[in-house]
């Protein structure tokens, strides 16, 4: 029998690229001179993952690159070679290599072989220079720095007898010290067959006699597996010289069995076996136990079909309330229950699409570094909060925002050195970058200690380029919202980095996709804080509900700012029958709804009806709506999916009753005011 | 005598902050009854935690008190049953 490699293809690339990514983020935290041997045993056994699967799987350009990386690592691991600036930036450029071959790779495009021949050939000489100069003294434990991963079990099935391996382990008092943590050893012995194991706790002391970092415990393992000798002493790769390691064969196990499927369970008290599919045991050794991927596909119908159940169910509750009779209260008191679960199950599923934001921060340590060094800057960056959770088509969009404005942050914010120094300030600049919720809503803080903006310098450009008039006085918040015009730059020399004015205002129309809002505050010499405000998901929104004739309307709560009722004093009348209204200091143009749509409104006289003061893309104006219905949650439906493009419109829902709702697309909405002023 | 203490695990109970969490773990007072240990928050241990936290529980084991867990935390029960410590972390030695 044959098994089609391929089908474990996704998975392995899927898991190298995480692999990449700890690889990188370790790196970036790697201190030269001091480097913590734990981030060097997570970047080996990263880089020793991606030479397994690459070589199980034919791609042998990435499995030889990898296995000189792999080297280079374990004469790192084994203090053999001391972490160097020139060692970290090649580890680096080794990480961008590797995600290049891989990316070819999936694509089945070539690989530009001389690149990764030049870095190879750069890792090669350092190991070469190291073993011609101090001479090495081999770890008495670590055996086979260097082994290949264990063998696979792919091709044609083969009877090997399990066999039951016996396992000691004593280690010593500095083996957590050191790095190693024998759980994640015993996790991928269970991964190679049936494992019992039993602690002994004879040395441990009490609590408080205890010094917690060293390790008191000592354990006995039996291990039934079919995997060879070497396959076990592998797992073992990483243990250091401090501890005392017996591995022996008890008898063969009479009972033989194929390499393939699973393994019978243990009729022991406690055992653990893992399965895994026998033709990629890298991609499956890696995964936690407990957890599996599924396709996004198949979450969104999911979330698809809860969405459906939310409307069934509010129809359904609409419905009850209007039944009389003795099944009355039992239909009411079954229509809360199934509220709360519908809530419950709502709210589990939307779980399932969340990701912590450090999926998107993560790639801000390596672009800061890179650019800081590029621009002769010395930039600290400070990521806190990066556990906070969003929806997964959020966190894919908010990530080209927030690289240019951390890059607006590294080119414009903080200043040179000297510069800094001269200010006061210390040489390093600090970029702060902060994640959290607040509400039913994720608010996203890049805050920078650099230069600020300069107010008179941005008003001086506006009023240069007509986007204000030379009489106009505008406060400091307009000053700083001009920045998100179209076009806008005060940078005097364009660089690849920023500056070409082609930022802040795709940005900011990239949030409000989004239903979000970005706001800027900046002190002269002090620094710059953005703060963008998204919604968690983009699956529903909170939602004022409008009545516009015998239409009803929705508008995201968070383009709304305030509803009121106007009386005709407070508005003014300009050319071509367009109306204004004077708003916290500012004027803002009425938009009769009912004329966007072509209705027939219950109230035509504003004060009949209520304005409801809405912004978006960095403007305000009044929507005049018969009255305000309510506020709820609702699901989004796609009005282009189903129906088409609609001016005005973002998307459509279905309300309890069973109507469809349009929900609007406000910054849609103030474009086409703005163009009809224009006009 | 004071029947319950809930101690909630933080966050990051790494071998950098073992010593703060042996630090919470030793004002337990010896009179309690039933102790919990709050895993709602935890997202990072390793091997040093659950010997830190097997002691723990074996000294008041010992001497009666109850040790019960709250949260559900499948990598926690997956890393004490690795280790040959389940028993010992839910008092039953």
């Amino acid at each position: 029998m044959t098994i089609d490699l391929t089908q474990f293809h996704d998975a392995f690339f899927d898991e190298s690229f995480e692999a990449l990514d700890s690889m990188e983020s370790a790196l970036l935290q790697l201190d030269t001179g001091s480097p913590d041997p734990e981030l060097i045993n997570t970047i080996f056994r990263a880089a020793h993952s991606i030479k397994g699967g690459s070589s199980t799987f034919g791609f042998a350009e990435t499995a030889s690159f990898t296995h000189s990386l792999e080297t280079l690592l374990g004469e790192l691991r084994d203090r053999r070679l001391a972490v160097t600036r020139t060692i970290s930036d090649l580890l680096l450029k080794s990480v961008d290599v590797l995600r290049t071959m891989l990316g070819a790779a999936r694509a089945g495009r070539p690989i530009d072989m001389q690149s990764v021949a030049d870095l190879q050939f750069d890792i090669e000489l350092i190991i070469v220079q190291r073993d011609t100069g101090v001479a090495a003294s081999p770890s008495p434990v670590t055996s086979r720095p260097h082994a290949d991963p264990a063998p696979t079990r792919d091709g044609a099935p083969t009877a090997v007898a399990a066999v039951e391996w016996l396992i000691e382990l004593r280690p010593g008092p500095e083996f957590f010290a050191r790095g190693t943590d024998p759980v994640r050893i015993f996790r991928e012995l269970a991964v190679l067959g049936t494992l019992k194991v039993s602690a002994d706790l004879t040395a441990l002391p009490s609590c408080r006699d205890m010094s917690p970092e060293w390790c008191y415990l000592s354990w006995s393992l039996s291990l039934l597996s079919d995997a060879p000798e070497a396959a076990i002493r592998e797992v073992f790769e990483w243990v250091n010289a401090d501890c005392s390691l017996t591995i022996t064969a008890a008898d063969p196990v009479r009972a033989a069995k194929p390499a393939m499927p699973s393994q019978p369970p243990a009729p022991a008290a406690f055992a653990l076996s893992a399965v895994q599919p026998s033709a990629a045991p890298q991609a499956g050794a890696s995964q936690e136990p407990g957890s599996i991927r599924v396709g996004v596909e198949k979450i969104d119908e999911l979330i698809n079909i809860v969405g459906e159940l939310v409307i069934t169910h509010a129809m359904l509750s609409q419905i009850s309330r209007s039944v009389t009779g003795p099944a009355a209260d039992g239909l009411r008191s079954g229509m809360q229950q199934l509220e709360r679960n519908m809530r419950q199950l709502q709210e589990s599923v939307m779980r399932v699409r969340m990701l912590p934001i450090s999926v998107v921060f993560s790639r801000f340590p390596r672009m800061v570094r890179d650019l800081a060094q590029r621009l002769d800057k010395q930039v600290e960056l400070k990521i806190s909060g990066e556990t906070t959770e969003l929806d997964k088509t959020v966190l894919e969009k908010i990530g080209d925002p927030l690289v240019h404005l951390v890059r607006n942050c590294v080119d414009h914010g903080v200043e040179k050195p000297q510069l800094r120094s001269a200010a006061g300030k210390s040489a390093v600049g600090t970029i702060h970058l902060n994640a959290s919720h607040r509400g039913g809503s994720i608010v996203i803080e890049i805050r920078d200690d650099g230069r600020g903006l300069d107010h008179e310098r941005i008003l001086a450009k506006a009023r240069a380029s007509g986007l204000v008039g030379p009489n106009d006085a505008l406060s400091v918040d307009q000053i700083q919202e001009l920045i998100f015009l179209p076009g806008f730059s005060t940078a005097e020399v364009t660089t690849d980095v920023s500056g070409r004015g082609v930022g802040m205002d795709v940005v900011r129309s990239n949030i409000a996709d989004l239903h979000g809002k970005i706001e800027v505050h900046s002190e002269s010499g002090r620094g710059s804080r953005f703060v963008i405000t998204l919604p968690l998901t983009l699956a529903i929104v909170d939602g004022l509900l409008l009545a516009v004739g015998d239409q009803t309307y929705i508008v995201p709560m968070t383009s709304t700012i305030e509803s009121l009722r106007l009386t005709p004093s407070q508005v003014t009348s300009i050319a071509d029958g367009r109306e204004v209204f004077r708003f916290r200091e500012e004027y803002l143009p009425i938009v009769r709804l009912y004329k966007s749509f072509g209705l027939l409104p219950r109230a035509r006289a504003l004060h009949e009806g209520l304005v409801v003061v809405v912004e978006g893309a960095g403007r305000r104006i009044g929507l005049f709506v018969d009255d305000l219905l309510s506020q709820q949650q609702v699901v989004i439906k796609s009005l282009e999916t189903n129906y088409g493009r609609v001016p005005g419109v973002a998307a459509a829902t279905i309300l309890g009753d069973g109507s469809v709702a349009l929900i609007l697309d406000v910054a849609d909405l103030i474009r086409i005011a703005s163009r009809r002023e224009a006009a | 005598m004071n029947p319950s203490v809930v101690i909630e695990l933080p966050v990051d109970c790494t071998l950098r902050h073992i010593s703060a969490l042996k630090e919470r773990l030793c004002g337990v007072a010896d009179d309690v009854r039933n102790i919990t240990l709050d895993l709602r928050r935890l997202e990072r241990f390793d091997t040093a935690t659950l010997q830190l936290i097997a002691a723990f529980a074996r000294d008041h084991a010992a001497r009666g008190a109850n040790l019960l867990t709250c949260g559900n935390r499948p990598s926690w029960d997956e890393a004490a049953d690795l280790l040959g410590l389940s028993a010992t972390l839910s008092g039953r030695v």
